[in-house]
């Protein structure tokens, strides 16, 4: 590689090494930051953020090939870096007094985001296997240790073993297709891979390598039958990694997806069945299971699962509009999803746990504005018209039925109608209970932001939507 | 510094740009390497793939073999005499059973293994980078600083936290 050219892959990189570099000067300034100085640490972060988002918005005016092909900065990356910077900025605000309350809050916290966040951003720009698992571990290594944070806690403990464990064999398993991806085409790149992949006819080496790449990268989107993690990970981890993985590492791993399938080699072929069945299931297994739930953050991790297949419908739609409506679905997934969690994390003040679902019984009479928020949360989640929550389905239903699989979309919209149900559940609890306890919501301006921002975001989206399918469509083209 | 890809890129260009669909598995040229030439190289109709990991085979089936042959040949010549001090797993000086063998070792032990680790992958990676040192020019020889800075952040920090002191 020349000078030249590794300066252009610098410059294409650029919001990855601020990242990178920031998060490496905080982890060392983070050692000499005083008890009680902690919102210095927030204030970096969310400025390191800010910057990289700044070098991305402003190299995204073309598309920029990088690392003799394992990397590209183009539009589609863009969109979903947007998207995690989005994330982890919310996640930030959220954690101070959340941090504060449970004694977790040291430098390391943030540097992990930080660090998870520039691994999320290598997932989304990789376009070589090779690049993809490096991203793929930065910030599965990262989120494992997030998860067990609460140190004290044999719950947190516990969650952080099954994690670190599951996550750990489902890598190698994506090691060993990338392995069998290269001995069989001599490539690691995507493009290669897909050529080969979509051969006829195909050898059972081939195929094996295949499953075995899917089988992780499914794993990280928490879609059936790699969804066993979900559940106890989610609960057991802090609320805001929750938070934070629910939107994060699920949108870097559709991503990936994404990319694979915006291959038209790909698209053309019959990849659609293995995802349209996973999507299936997904979601039938997500919805039903959630019914029975009684854990605020065991239930949010279900409706996690059943948003991620929701959103696997779009994928088995393909071509730019099934693309684009996964794009959107994310997108609002993230405002919405953050807002439900940024009120759970509010709850959490003294002995509070706010955990369980029965305790919001009459939340609505002491606040009746945060209880109008969580209204508006679960709405979106369940995709009851006007919320944002709506138009997500709605693009993912409108591009099934244009590629001619009405069947599937009449599956999805039966099943979210069994998962509206869930949501629903909790209004009902939180408006038609009498209060049994004094509420004291942990309600810091942070928070008070994340909750303006998400809100702003879930009924901004469902007012504007056609302009936001547009922007996805357009950082499709772009790319 | 030789990037992975473009030592695939290399690879490829013995190949077709594209790939012939029937005939990537029967295919007469691409996907041949050294190694299946090496063994004679069957000509058309046979599986490439499978030939390509033949001698790989060959290796496995040689390991088996001298190890299997080793133990049987040495329990042939050896005489035998086992007693039960010679029957104790190996560790290293140490009684196997009692302390150690009960899983509680203090947690530096675990610190300074990781550490051990870092510097380790740093030498594996410092070994090839200076064997090729002259052809990857001065972007190579920048490109291992950056490497080597972000390897000192960590074992910065880990100072900071006190990993090196043994008593804590």
């Amino acid at each position: 590689m020349t000078a030249a050219a590794l300066f252009q892959s610098i410059l294409a990189s650029l919001p990855e090494i601020v990242v990178v570099a920031g998060a490496c000067i905080l982890l060392i300034l983070g050692q000499f930051v005083r008890k009680g100085q902690e919102h210095f640490l927030v204030w970096a972060s969310v400025a390191i953020v800010l910057m990289a988002a700044f070098g991305t918005l402003m190299l995204s005016g073309e598309v920029r090939p990088a690392y003799s092909g394992m990397f590209i900065a183009d539009r589609f990356a863009v969109f979903f870096k947007v998207v995690f910077y989005l994330a982890t900025v919310l996640t930030f605000l959220l954690s101070q007094k959340y941090a504060e309350i449970e004694g977790i809050g040291s430098s390391e916290y943030y540097v992990l985001l930080l660090f998870a966040l520039s691994g999320m951003m290598t997932m989304a720009s990789a376009t070589d296997l090779l690049s993809i698992y490096v991203g793929l571990e930065l910030m599965a290594l990262c989120t494992y240790v997030l998860t067990g944070f609460l140190r004290q806690q044999p719950r947190s403990n516990e969650a952080a073993l099954k994690y670190v464990i599951l996550g750990g064999v489902s890598t190698g398993i994506f090691l060993y297709g990338v392995s069998l991806i290269y001995g069989l085409t001599g490539t690691t790149q995507l493009d290669g891979m897909a050529a080969a992949v979509t051969g006829d006819p195909l050898d059972p080496g081939m195929l094996l390598a295949v499953v075995f790449i899917v089988a992780g990268l499914v794993f990280k989107v928490g879609a059936v039958p790699f969804h066993m993690w979900v559940p106890d990970v989610y609960e057991g981890a802090p609320t805001t990694i929750t938070a934070f993985m629910s939107v994060g590492p699920k949108a870097a791993g559709f991503a990936v997806i994404l990319r694979v399938f915006l291959n038209p080699l790909v698209a053309a072929s019959d990849a659609w069945i293995i995802v349209a069945v996973i999507a299936v299931v997904t979601m039938a297994l997500g919805s039903f299971v959630a019914l029975v739930q009684d854990n605020f953050k065991r239930l949010l991790a279900y409706s996690s699962i059943t948003h991620a297949g929701f959103a696997m419908f779009g994928v088995v739609a393909g071509g730019a509009d099934g693309v684009a409506s996964v794009m959107l679905y994310l997108l609002i997934y993230t405002f919405m999803n953050l807002g439900i969690f940024g009120t759970v994390i509010m709850m959490r003040n003294g002995d509070f746990s706010g955990e369980v679902i029965e305790d919001y019984a009459g939340f609505a009479k002491p606040h009746p504005g945060l209880a109008l928020l969580m209204l508006l949360y679960l709405f979106s989640l369940a995709g009851i018209p006007p919320t944002a929550g709506f138009f997500a389905k709605f693009y993912v239903l409108v591009a099934l039925v244009e590629r001619g699989f009405v069947v599937l979309a009449v599956i999805a919209v039966l099943l979210s109608a069994v998962a509206a149900y869930f949501y629903i559940r909790i209004v009902m609890v939180i408006y038609m209970r009498e209060p049994q306890r004094a509420f004291d919501p942990a309600l810091t301006p942070f928070v008070r932001a994340t909750l303006a921002l998400t809100a702003a975001g879930t009924i901004g989206i469902g007012l504007f939507p056609a302009w936001f399918l547009r922007l996805a469509q357009y950082s499709l083209f772009g790319g | 510094m030789i990037h992975p890809t473009e030592y695939t890129q290399t690879l490829k260009k013995g190949m077709p740009k594209s790939l012939p669909r029937g005939d990537r598995i029967t295919g007469p040229e691409w996907g041949r390497s050294r190694a299946s030439k090496a063994l004679g190289g069957w000509p058309g109709q046979c599986d490439m793939a499978a030939m390509e990991f033949l001698p790989v085979l060959f290796m496995v089936a040689g390991i088996v073999l001298v190890a299997g042959m080793t133990l049987f040949v040495s329990s042939l010549l050896r005489p035998s005499n086992p007693y039960p001090a010679k029957n104790m797993p190996y560790e290293c000086g140490m009684d196997p059973a009692g302390e150690a063998a009960g899983g509680r070792f203090k947690v530096q032990f675990f610190i300074l293994a990781i550490l051990l680790v870092v510097f380790d992958v740093e030498t594996i990676f410092l070994f090839p980078w200076a064997v090729v040192l002259k052809d990857i020019g001065l972007v190579g020889y920048v490109e291992m600083f950056v490497f080597i800075m972000l390897l000192l952040v960590g074992f910065a920090y880990a100072w900071l936290k006190g990993a090196l002191e043994w008593e804590a």
